[in-house]
């Protein structure tokens, strides 16, 4: 909400810079973001009075002004053509600088000399656009600075600041000073039955009070100047007095009026009740809306001419022929409000105001306070009376007691009571009664947040300072606190296992395009969806991190950097029929080259893969696992990919990328992917590592290199030596695969180094040799391995 | 007899002289060692004829001779000693490297900045006794709104736009929801930490649509406002490795009461106004506050016999300031010459 210090100063007198101001509010929780300095302190943009205006000797869209700025008289260049001699203006001064960056300084302008400038609404940052200059109302003082302007970011909570009072009140509870409240004096000289009106409510839960007057014979027309300016300064369009005048109260006062016009009201019925599916209603900006049955409208006899809360209807519009109004101050449910504009994408200061909740007991104030306007303005004569429902027994008189020794239970504070009086005094918290222990304090209706004893510690709390508050350290009992199980510490562990092997960390988003997670070979049916995505490239969680990787390492090769090596971990969600699951998973990419360098280079290929695939199962106390061709991952190179698994539980599933696939993406080297399935690895009980004896005899290496087939797999022959060596075959080791036409068609050799050791001694070559000759005979006759 | 044998032995002191001055490596030295000391060597054929001397000569000249094969012994070890020094000198020299090319390296691994700033906060809690906690990212309406107080259809929603799965779930747009499962599981006194990915629809330099919160909760009987400005100071002050000013604001969470936006003195300028603190001398970090005794109700937890404090900071911004790193969506694009830095 934008603050005018000028408007403020109408209704607080308060002994604080504006600079000490903002920062009083801010540290009271109104926090200031955006300021606008129009001189009022410093005086380089000032109010100045047109003395003289007279023609450019040498350019017919310019006039030359005398300015009278108090202190001295200014020549001033002007290209606007909006003004006269005898309006006062606002001048920015040689040496000033305008919101827009611009800097004044004395120049001339076809020939003639121009100190200062003129400036239109646009120049002082008050509008994006602006025609002509601005001109003051013949009310502001000449020489005085023009205006400090701030932004206010007012949280949900308190409703009550959106308002220029709102905000001298919290001006009070900081500093004191004392508030001037606006008149709002009604002559009520029209009798009211020429000017009735039916007044119904029909949903009293979603608007307990209405409040009405009828206005009559109002001349519409411009409201005046000064008017106009304090709307500006607040970033509203002047439309016309009547308008005005209910958008100048809303700033004012906080309480959003509506005015229609009278004559317009078919069969002088107001109704306030839930709208009937189908109706829809023109609103005055001119676009139609579909209405619900849980929407709540102002109608007549026969249409919806209001969206109750939210926006007024094109049918009863006060416009240039408007002679009677109604003027509306209501109170309307804020969760009804909030759900319509919500569903209609329709936010309106007023429903700004009422979602957050009005002031149950401000609307006479506001709508006597327009109503006087009106009359003031533009000529309306008020009728007697004020039409009201009220339906609401809403407790007018809102208590809450507070104990001072929970206000120092809570804030860890030792404030004494009359402290603790004086700042409910600052916060206009009435004292109902006192005792040494409590106060019980009325509050006043504006303040909808506050109902119970800790929201008036808070309040306490934040006049006192937050910052008077002491800083302590607690005593907590490591002993007592509940114990907590979480992943986090063995993921940290993970991560190091993963760093060591030359893994990097990536972090994606959690949601992809379903396009490229579909073209990756994914089940649609199976993605999770966002009912708001930013965009079509975030509209799906995604269902695998290969997704993610996928997108890392396109990224990265696009940009030239195609030998990477990354690991993810992270959630990948997916729905079943049933349910929605999500679950932690991790991911590695290998990419390009492992080293490189003058001494030369290496690729990473699927055996490295598999090296830090083994170290992750070895991490998780994975012993015994069998491996699988994994064939029918149209992701993954069905040769040279894989499914570590333990049962039916499937570790990981990973290898090359499927070639059709890396030329789908553009990639220009092969690389390995693979994914772990983290939340079933991180379910095994850890075991604890059990330490075993050391050999104290040094063991005896044999080497075996035999020639087989190709479709004899290491695995089964690596068992079959094992069996061959008993207890004291400690370590069969794969030392070199020798693949050459001169070994025949589909054959390799294969060299194992066996180590045999005894826990006890040292062993003797006629103890080993047997079982060694063992070995041999057994993979000749089994596997038809051949001797090299 | 005894006179061309003093000759003989003359000889052959005078020829290993000669022959000593021309070693050029260990081998010779080895062939001069067998020529003059070896089994048919010079001084053993010189022994052999020892019994051609007179009785009475013998033990004289025996001890002479001995005397010469000690000493061309000692020469032979010594000149042994310089050549094995100087051919190790030789062979040193010859291996030597250019050092300054350049070295070798095998893919290095980055950490990533946001997980090195996660683990540094967790870390810093964990010492100050916190338990570390999780919960889902799919998280329920329930969990993420109603649980912690915010009314149904109130606009305290809108300070967090949330991304809809349907209408009971959504992706949790804070770290908050895993107070309340942790409240219901266990009894107080607790303190815990929950880290993890959270989400809002917004999108600039500084907003991603998803990013990284730390969430802090302790619970016990005497728990206070001023125990939580303590111990965020301290936090502050661990992480940043610096003494710094703490500024609370007044704010608005439906979940705490009072609430607060906590401040720091500006690393970078120390306060005195600089572009990263827009001039202003802070920069916001978190937002914190007491539990609202709403939330205890929802979780079960008897407000009256308890209270505590809660708070929530964003790990992207704090990684941002401590790296200075200006744009939030360096973080998830993951370009390996970004992560390389870390």
């Amino acid at each position: 909400m934008n603050i005018s210090v000028r408007w403020i100063k109408q209704l607080i007198d308060f002994d604080l810079s504006v600079k000490d101001l903002m920062h009083g509010l801010t540290m009271s929780g109104l926090e200031v973001e955006n300021e606008l300095n129009l001189g009022y302190e410093d005086q380089m943009i000032v109010i100045g009075k047109i003395l003289e205006r007279n023609p450019h000797p040498d350019a017919d869209k310019l006039s030359c002004c005398k300015v009278d700025v108090g202190s001295e008289v200014l020549d001033i260049v002007c290209g606007a053509d909006n003004m006269k001699a005898g309006d006062k203006v606002v001048v920015a001064r040689n040496g000033s600088k305008l919101p827009n960056g611009m800097k004044l300084k004395s120049t001339k302008i076809r020939g003639v000399v121009s100190n200062g400038m003129m400036c239109s609404e646009s120049e002082l940052g008050l509008a994006k656009t602006s025609s002509g200059i601005m001109i003051l109302d013949e009310l502001f003082p000449v020489g005085e600075g023009f205006d400090f302007v701030f932004e206010v970011a007012i949280t949900p909570n308190r409703p009550d600041c959106l308002s220029m009072l709102g905000i001298a009140r919290e001006i009070k509870a900081l500093c004191s000073g004392v508030i001037k409240h606006p008149k709002s004096k009604v002559s009520e000289r029209l009798e009211s039955a020429l000017y009735h009106v039916n007044l119904t409510i029909k949903a009293k839960d979603l608007c307990p009070r209405y409040t009405a007057r009828v206005i009559g014979q109002v001349k519409i027309g411009p409201s005046p100047i000064w008017m106009q300016n304090f709307l500006a300064v607040a970033g509203i369009r002047p439309i016309n007095n009547i308008v005005d005048i209910t958008n100048y109260v809303l700033l004012e006062l906080g309480q959003p009026l509506h005015a229609f016009d009278y004559d317009l009201i078919k069969d002088k019925k107001i109704t306030v009740r839930k709208a009937k599916k189908g109706e829809s209603i023109l609103a005055i900006d001119e676009k139609s809306y579909m209405l619900e049955d849980e929407d709540l409208v102002i109608a007549d006899s026969s249409r919806p001419i209001a969206i109750a809360g939210v926006i007024g209807g094109k049918n009863t519009e006060v416009t240039q022929d408007t002679v009677n109004v109604v003027l509306e101050s209501a109170y309307f449910n804020p969760s009804s409000v909030r759900r319509t504009s919500k569903r209609l994408g329709l936010s309106t200061d007023a429903s700004y105001r009422f979602e957050r909740g009005a002031d149950y007991d401000g609307l006479y104030l506001a709508l006597n306070r327009a109503a006087g306007l009106i009359q003031d303005i533009a000529q309306g004569e008020v009728t007697k009376g004020i039409y009201e429902v009220n339906a609401l027994a809403k407790d007018l008189n809102h208590t809450v007691s507070l104990s001072y020794n929970n206000v120092n239970r809570v804030l860890g504070t030792n404030m004494d009571i009359s402290e603790i009086s004086e700042i409910a005094t600052r916060l206009q918290f009435e004292v109902v009664n006192c005792s040494k222990q409590e106060v019980l304090l009325s509050i006043p209706s504006y303040r909808v947040d506050l109902e119970r004893e800790i929201d008036l510690i808070e309040e306490i709390a934040r006049v006192y300072g937050y910052n008077k508050i002491p800083e302590t350290f607690p005593k907590i009992d490591k002993l007592a606190i509940a114990k907590i199980n979480s992943s986090d510490a063995k993921l940290k562990k993970l991560r190091a296992v993963l760093n060591s092997s030359g893994l990097s960390e990536t972090i994606h988003y959690s949601f992809v395009a379903d396009a490229y997670q579909a073209d990756l070979g994914f089940d649609s049916e199976k993605f999770i969806a966002l009912q708001n995505p930013l965009s079509r490239e975030l509209n799906v969680l995604r269902i695998s991190l290969f997704t993610s990787i996928l997108k890392a390492l396109q990224l990265n090769d696009a940009q030239g950097m195609s030998d990477v090596a990354f690991f993810e971990i992270g959630k990948i969600f997916q729905k079943t029929e049933k349910k929605m699951i999500e679950e932690n998973s991790m991911a590695i990419l290998l990419s390009g080259k492992n080293t490189d360098g003058w001494l030369g280079s290496s690729d990473w290929d699927f055996y490295s893969m598999k090296g830090i695939v083994e170290e992750v199962m070895d991490f998780f106390g994975v012993k015994s696992y069998q491996i699988e061709y994994a064939k029918d991952n149209p992701l993954l190179h069905p040769g040279k990919a894989m499914i570590v698994k333990q049962g039916r539980n499937v570790f990981f599933e990973g290898g090359q990328l499927h070639p059709v696939m890396k030329k789908k993406l553009g990639l220009t080297k092969d690389c390995f992917i693979g994914v772990f399935a983290l939340e079933s690895l991180l379910a095994r009980k850890s075991k604890l590592k059990k330490y075993s004896e050391l050999f104290r005899f040094p063991g005896m290496n044999r080497d075996i290199s035999m020639i087989f087939d190709r479709s004899v797999s290491f695995v089964d022959l690596q068992k079959a030596i094992q069996k061959t060596g008993g207890n004291l075959l400690q370590d069969i080791r794969l030392t070199d695969v020798y693949e050459h036409d001169s070994l025949g068609d589909n054959m390799r050799s294969l060299t194992f180094n066996l180590l045999y050791r005894h826990p006890d001694r040292t062993l003797t070559d006629e103890e080993v040799k047997p079982l060694f000759e063992k070995a041999i005979s057994y993979l000749q006759s089994e596997f038809g391995g051949n001797l090299r | 007899m005894l006179d061309q044998l003093n000759n003989e032995l003359n000889d052959i002191r005078a020829s290993f002289d000669v022959d000593s001055k021309n070693l050029n490596d260990i081998n010779e030295c080895q062939t001069l060692k067998v020529k003059y000391l070896g089994k048919k060597g010079a001084l053993a054929l010189l022994f052999q004829k020892l019994g051609k001397v007179d009785k009475n000569d013998r033990p004289a000249f025996g001890k002479q001779i001995n005397l010469v094969k000690v000493d061309v012994l000692a020469k032979l070890e010594k000149l042994e000693a310089q050549i094995n020094e100087r051919e190790i000198k030789e062979q040193l020299e010859k291996e030597t490297i250019d050092i300054t090319l350049p070295g070798m390296k095998s893919s290095r691994a980055a950490v990533h900045p946001l997980y090195q700033t996660h683990a540094e906060m967790v870390e810093i809690f964990r010492e100050m006794g916190y338990e570390v906690a999780e919960g889902p990212e799919l998280e329920e309406e329930f969990y993420n709104f109603d649980a912690l107080n915010f009314p149904p259809d109130h606009p305290a929603k809108d300070m967090q736009d949330t991304f809809y799965i349907d209408q009971n779930h959504l992706l949790r747009t804070h770290t908050s929801p895993v107070q309340v499962r942790m409240m219901k599981n266990h009894k107080p006194p607790m303190a815990l930490i929950a880290p993890g990915k959270v989400y809002r629809c917004d999108a600039d330099i500084t907003h991603s649509p998803m990013f990284m919160q730390v969430e802090g909760l302790l619970i016990d009987k005497n728990v206070t406002f001023a125990d939580l400005k303590g111990t965020l100071k301290l936090f502050l002050e661990t992480f940043f490795r610096q003494t710094v000013d703490i500024r609370l604001r007044p704010s608005f969470f439906p979940f705490t009461e009072p609430s607060a936006e906590v401040d720091i003195s500006c690393i970078f300028c120390k306060g005195s106004g600089c572009n990263i603190c827009k001039d202003s001398g802070w920069l916001e970090v978190l937002g914190c506050g007491m539990v609202d005794p709403n939330v205890f109700k929802s979780a079960g937890i008897d407000s009256e016999v308890y209270q505590g404090f809660a708070f929530g900071m964003g790990v992207d911004r704090f990684a941002m300031l401590k790296y200075g790193i200006n744009n939030i969506r360096l973080f998830y694009e993951n370009r390996n010459d970004f992560l390389a830095q870390f």
